[in-house]
């Protein structure tokens, strides 16, 4: 379950727990909320080339409560903080959170000594399940963010890992 | 230097003062406020265009200099006017009546430097939360 | 956290009702909130409310060198980040009286135009998608990635580029760049007649735009209007023509005009300034210059006193940057004034008396990107 399901599920249904998770894994409905550069990525990213539709993730909603997975793309500022909670909340259980970008995760370059508008970092209002470094993140990260969330669910992960390249030393 | 210019400022009593192209500008003034309205009217009836108004913090001199920047569609004409006022309360004209554009610069204007325009007819705040009461473009500003 | 809005127009009786647009929508184009007085499913009055995208972009380049401060003013306007960077560079370079080689003036053109393309795509793509058409979207972003992949392979980002650099640029182009660029100009002059098949002609998007959210050409100057939305009106104002920059003024191109102010005929501008980039982008790798692609500056900026204005077309229209400098490496003062918050205010205007759905096609004809207003 992810961190956004706040009640444990009253009924278990054991066997059954495997085959939602990997159901909920594949068809998770982001819920369209860009907030700058980073939503052109994750517009990128269910575009044609990076296509994220052929994860099930392709269909954005745009209201929250047929949504799944909020993707945080771009800077929080302090005026939109109550709404960014209010959608969260607005989201029926079970729900997951992805941080894109460096702003959602920290404040990104924002995170200044005079900072009176930032918000440094989505977590403090939110409890996120993904951070996707970058500014912006490539689409291809967001798809990692999509595969690591999928293994949050299901416990595996879709494709295989790309070789790590080893370090000169 | 162009006629449409010329006339606006003859209507207005003003004098042409010519800066240098190369910087971006060909005319730059220095008024007293209640100069402005005037000149903005003038500029107005001869198809000026408002670019912005804005401020700068001259906290050195204890003065805040109100900007207005105009301009007009046929090119070659933009003109800077610079209101100096105390930067304790600064109060300077809202030329909001005469260029509706210039309203929410007026807001914006007024809530970063915590100027007053006189006039304008919508005072909210633009950018900052609606209770924000700090203003944040002031010099001595350095957080919250 | 800052206390919610709370919001009271005039009285809500007569089976009016206030509706809240944003900050959350897809059809605002980033952070927007518009609240709407609505009488059934017209508008009575339109109230934009900015600032959730505010993230004081002018105090932090008043507190950075003059360097440090180029990467903000890319991810102001994120899709014309080229444009955006070009206006910081040449301001610092005309406040400094650096001179600029021949050939990075002419790969600055190129950079920038090949940006405007890529904006205006994807501004048609969303446009229609607010419209309800999902396809152009598909299309547009298919004609887009080619675009950044040439951007990227010049300076190493897809979206937000800190390529240019004050005296010329961040690294140099090299053949292969420009024979893609010539392919890349060929190959999309022949794809431009698919988009007009698709939507220029079709029944509903004319219905949809015609007509719909005119601005008069006599209004346009009472809110500053600038760009595609007011050249649909009939004004010829184009920076890049009128105050000529960057080796504009080599290059022939004309500046697309229509006189209907409606939807329509914005729409109609941007697909024409889009066979005026690829024109201008043709001309500009016909004639590229061997030579240095970067001037020698000093490595600390420190301008000398006093005050700077430089303007430039991005594709939404005329960007202003208004440096005042007391001497020191850092500005003392800087004032950006973006097209889109003068675009944005006559939006209160357009959207009375008109369907909610009339109100997002003007939303969207508007081209506007919200962290830019909010800056």
């Amino acid at each position: 379950m992810g961190t956004g399901s706040t009640l444990p599920p009253i009924v278990r249904l054991a066997c059954l727990e495997e085959l939602l998770g990997h159901a909920r894994a594949n068809s998770l409905w982001p819920l369209t909320f860009g907030l700058a550069c980073c939503a052109i990525e994750m517009m990128s990213a269910a575009g044609p080339r990076f296509d994220l539709d052929r994860f099930g993730a392709g269909v954005f909603r745009a209201t929250p409560r047929q949504a799944d997975v909020m993707i945080v793309a771009g800077t929080v500022t302090t005026k939109m903080a109550p709404t960014v909670v209010r959608l969260y909340n607005q989201m029926p259980a079970p729900k997951w959170v992805i941080a894109m970008g460096n702003c959602a995760i920290s404040g990104g370059p924002f995170s200044l000594d005079f900072n009176y508008s930032v918000i440094e970092g989505v977590a403090s209002l939110v409890p996120v399940d993904v951070m996707v470094p970058g500014c912006p993140p490539r689409p291809e990260a967001l798809i990692e963010a999509f595969l690591k969330l999928e293994e949050k669910l299901t416990g595996k992960r879709r494709f295989p890992e790309a070789p790590r390249v080893p370090l000169e030393k | 230097m162009s006629s449409r210019l010329q006339r606006a400022l003859e209507q207005a009593g003003l004098e042409y003062r010519p800066e240098s192209p190369r910087i971006g500008l060909h005319c730059s003034l220095l008024l007293e406020p209640e100069q402005l309205r005037p000149l903005a009217l003038a500029l107005a009836r001869e198809g000026f265009f408002i670019e912005t108004v804005t401020a700068v913090d001259r906290i050195g001199e204890g003065l805040m200099e109100g900007i207005y920047l105009f301009n007009h569609y046929d090119g070659d004409m933009r003109l800077l006017a610079r209101l100096p006022v105390s930067r304790t309360r600064p109060v300077l004209p809202s030329i909001g009546r005469i260029f509706p554009g210039a309203v929410w610069h007026e807001r914006e204007s007024a809530e970063m430097f915590g100027i007053t325009y006189d006039g304008c007819p919508d005072s909210r705040n633009l950018l900052l939360p609606e209770d924000a009461d700090f203003h944040p473009l002031r010099k001595d500003f350095t957080g919250v | 956290m800052s206390a919610p809005l709370t919001y009271s127009l005039e009285s809500t009786d007569n089976g009016n009702f206030l509706l809240n647009l944003g900050p959350q929508h897809p059809g605002t184009h980033g952070v927007l909130r518009v609240v709407l007085q609505m009488d059934g499913e017209y508008i009575l009055r339109a109230d934009p409310v900015l600032g959730y995208g505010h993230r004081m972009q002018e105090k932090i380049a008043e507190n950075m060198t003059y360097l440090q401060a180029l990467p903000y003013v890319c991810r102001m306007d994120y899709l014309g980040a080229m444009s955006y960077s070009l206006a910081w560079v040449l301001a610092v370079e005309r406040l400094c009286s650096f001179e600029v080689p021949e050939r990075a003036v002419h790969v600055r053109v190129i950079a920038c135009e090949l940006n405007r393309i890529a904006s205006h795509l994807l501004w048609w793509g969303a446009y229609l998608l607010d419209l309800g058409a999902f396809t152009p979207f598909l299309q547009a972003f298919a004609d887009r990635e080619r675009i950044l992949d040439l951007l990227e392979s010049i300076t190493g980002s897809r979206l937000t580029y800190c390529y240019f650099r004050f005296g010329g640029l961040g690294a140099d182009v090299d053949e292969t760049f420009l024979a893609r660029v010539a392919e890349f100009v060929t190959g999309f002059r022949s794809r431009l007649p698919r988009y007009h098949d698709l939507v220029t002609g079709n029944v509903i998007f004319q219905r949809r735009s015609r007509d719909v959210g005119v601005i008069l050409p006599f209004e346009a100057a009472g809110y500053g209007i600038t760009g595609p939305c007011l050249r649909g009106s009939g004004l010829a104002y184009d920076v890049r023509k009128k105050e000529p920059y960057s080796g504009y003024d080599r290059f022939e191109f004309t500046v697309p005009v229509a006189q209907e102010g409606d939807c329509l005929a914005r729409y109609n501008v941007r697909m024409a300034e889009l066979e005026e980039s690829l024109t201008i982008i043709e001309q500009a790798v016909a004639t590229m210059p061997e030579g240095p692609y970067r001037a020698r500056v000093p490595r600390v900026i420190r301008p000398p006193e006093g005050e700077v204005i430089m303007a430039v077309e991005t594709p939404r229209g005329e960007l202003v940057i208004h440096i005042v400098s007391d001497g020191s490496t850092r500005p003392w003062r800087v004032k950006f004034r973006v097209p889109s918050f003068a675009n944005l205010s006559i939006f209160a205007r357009l959207a009375r008396g008109q369907l909610l759905a009339d109100a997002l096609a003007i939303l969207g004809s508007l081209d506007m990107v919200i962290p830019e207003v909010d800056r």
